[in-house]
């Protein structure tokens, strides 16, 4: 990979221009809702980053991010515009938790693995769905994983109040896991779990999927120039299918890292949209795993700093959604306003 | 549950999906605008969203629907402007700008709702738009309690598809449209505006989400963050299942505004309280199933998503 300094330069002034245009606008609506933007913002900076806890709830949130970020963008590499993440994240959740229950008692660490794979297997299965609707029948993968979001989300809130129900407890949720299947702490008074560990291992593998391998050239192809693809003999619908199953895979994964390392129980609305989220991160972080890790700390760092917003100024916590939305958008802008002004395509 | 099969049972439904189906066909009408002048706008969904809440802002400070559902108007012709700048002017790609519409739409909604009126549980109501009952037609049997007893959202849109099916077959304006979204070259040569085309289908077309969003809050009588609940994307997929023609659109909105009835009046039944949440899929499944079986034949405008760049083939 060759990086020009003209690139980095004109990267840099875009991201610095965004975030500074993003937090200006949303300054002006948090002082029309009547609150202060100084206030709200010096909360954001303090138990966004300030103190350790602070930074640990970041990093926590930025774990399904990251693991979905990854996915995604395998995913959108290829072009397969995979906007599912937060239903294979729920598929997965689902998956993990039923082997976590049904296997307690037995060995932990072989419940806790095969939980793992499991929530792997179910997101992917859950992502095959519309790639093979694409590669067969060249349905909108768009549409199909978006709905399909909708049928993960309801199907598990059946579930949850229905035959999973927790006989025990008023909520609608399933059963909670024995606290031995709980992903260990590791680091000692915060939340952050194990799951850090095994998203952070992903983004190597990433990497050397995207940029060392056969496979990850292959979709680096299809998503550059599909014509190409076809001609030098690369299979689109096995390529599509394989990008598909790993990218739904990891958002499953994600959701085994959530109910096993932060809820400890499958309920509805255990996700706050990490699965949407994650499509900007992958987007914002150039589809690059180190990029991905990147965007996804900070946009963690946006959604905790979000919630201290809530409590310290007031500010609803969909603040947090509203900035990223206006980070991607000036992104969006200032990249080709910049580029045009140096002159480089 | 002998009520599934009685008159009476089948008619409200049918008068439940004609309902449902009316912000489904206002949106598509405006996207199929937008789609055949060669732009996909996949931001529906937030714009409505955006319409939804600007309609309900507007009619519950000034007690009037129209004011409601101008400002909501205006609210979609803005994110028009911004999603033609970027997919138009600056020649982003038109999917991330369609999604990044959607995603800050929803976004910037749930902040300033939220932000205004707090996380109450029971939402202040506005009045919700009256029954107009058509003198003669109504009173047909069946037919009339299904398609003659809605409020004049619903007749509007019935006559707008009309409208739209002239307007884009029968005139010169549509077939510049299209001519644009086909070979916008060609088109250029030609001595037509392709960008002020594009831009005027794009902002258009926003508008008429923007309007189906208010439809959804004048029908309901408050807001809700999530109450578009995925309309806007079935909008997308009614477009590719009427094959970008507004009567063949209908039918799709109808199909699924049926099934959105379907789930509503089963779930009003009170049979099925834990299976409720079941039930509530089968829109989003109709949608998936009608797009399969439409799909070996799914076509859409030659240069639908590809940017146009003056002397560049």
């Amino acid at each position: 990979m060759r990086i020009e300094l003209a690139d980095v330069k004109a990267n840099l002034a875009t991201y610095i221009m965004a975030i500074i245009s993003a937090f200006a606008i949303t300054a002006i609506i948090i002082s029309m809702l009547g609150k202060d933007p100084v206030v709200a913002y010096s909360f954001l900076l303090h138990e966004g980053i300030g103190t350790v806890y602070g930074f640990s709830e970041t990093l926590l949130k930025s774990v399904p991010l990251l693991f979905c970020g990854l996915g995604l963008s395998l995913a959108f590499t290829a072009k397969f515009w995979n906007i599912g993440a937060e239903g294979q994240l729920h598929m997965g959740a689902m998956a993990s938790s039923w082997v976590g229950l049904a296997l307690a008692g037995t060995n932990p660490f072989l419940a806790v693995a095969l939980a793992v794979v499991a929530s792997f297997v179910m997101g992917a299965a859950y992502a095959s769905v519309p790639a093979l609707l694409k590669t067969k029948l060249r349905v909108n993968e768009v549409i199909t994983t978006l709905l399909m979001n909708f049928v993960a989300i309801y199907f598990i809130g059946y579930l949850v109040s229905g035959p999973w129900k927790d006989p025990t407890a008023w909520e609608l949720w399933a059963p909670t896991l024995p606290d031995y299947l709980w992903l260990p702490k590791i680091i000692p008074r915060t939340r952050i779990h194990a799951g850090l560990l095994l998203a952070l291992a992903c983004v190597p593998l990433t990497y050397v999927y995207l940029e060392k391998s056969i496979v990850g050239y292959k979709a680096k192809v299809i998503g550059s120039n599909p014509s190409v693809a076809r001609y030098s003999g690369i299979s689109i619908p096995k390529n599509i299918l394989f990008v598909a199953l790993l990218s739904g895979g990891l958002a499953g994964l994600a959701g085994m890292s959530e109910i096993f390392g932060v809820q400890y129980r499958l309920m509805m609305g255990f996700s706050p949209g990490f699965g949407y989220t994650a499509i900007m991160v992958s987007w914002l972080g150039r589809n690059n795993p180190i990029g991905v890790l990147l965007v996804s700390i900070f946009f963690g760092f946006l959604i905790n700093g979000g919630e201290a917003m809530q409590r310290g100024a007031g500010v609803p916590v969909a603040v947090s959604n509203s900035l990223m939305g206006l980070i991607l958008i000036f992104v969006l802008i200032f990249e080709v306003i910049i580029r045009r002004r140096m002159k480089i395509a | 549950m002998p009520e599934l099969l009685s008159a009476e049972f089948l008619v409200s439904l049918g008068a439940a999906g004609v309902r449902m189906a009316t912000p489904l066909v206002l949106a598509a009408l405006g996207e199929i605008v937008a789609e055949r002048s060669g732009v996909m706008n996949l931001g529906l969904e937030g714009i409505m969203t955006v319409g939804a809440f600007a309609a309900y802002v507007g009619t519950l400070y000034s007690g009037s629907f129209s004011i409601g559902l101008l400002l909501a108007i205006l609210a979609g012709a803005c994110f028009g402007l911004l999603m033609s700048y970027m997919s138009i002017t600056l020649r982003c790609n038109q999917v991330v700008s369609g999604l990044s519409i959607w995603l800050f739409g929803t976004g910037v909604v749930g902040f300033i709702f939220l932000g205004t009126f707090g996380a109450v549980t029971v939402p202040k109501t506005i009045p919700t738009l009256s029954a107009i009952e058509i003198p003669l037609l109504s009173s047909i049997p069946i037919i009339g309690d299904i398609f003659f007893k809605h409020h004049i959202l619903v007749y509007l849109s019935f006559v707008l598809v009309l409208v739209f099916w002239l307007f884009l077959f029968k005139t010169t304006y549509g077939l510049r449209i299209t001519s644009v979204g086909e070979n916008p070259h060609a088109a250029d040569t030609l001595g037509i505006n392709v960008f002020r085309i594009r831009y005027l289908c794009v902002v258009f077309g926003s508008m008429m989400a923007a309007i189906a969003g208010a439809t959804l809050t004048f029908e309901l009588g408050f807001f809700r963050e999530y109450m578009v609940a995925g309309r806007g994307w079935m909008t997308i997929a009614i477009v590719i299942f009427g094959n970008w023609a507004p009567l063949r659109a209908l039918g799709g909105a109808l199909l699924f505004g049926l099934a959105d009835g379907l789930q509503m009046r089963i779930g009003a039944l009170g049979y099925f309280v834990m299976e409720y949440q079941i039930l509530r899929t089968l829109p989003y499944l109709v949608t998936i199933a009608a797009l399969i079986l439409i799909s070996r034949r799914a076509g859409g405008p030659a240069a639908l998503g590809v940017p146009f760049e003056r002397g560049q083939k």
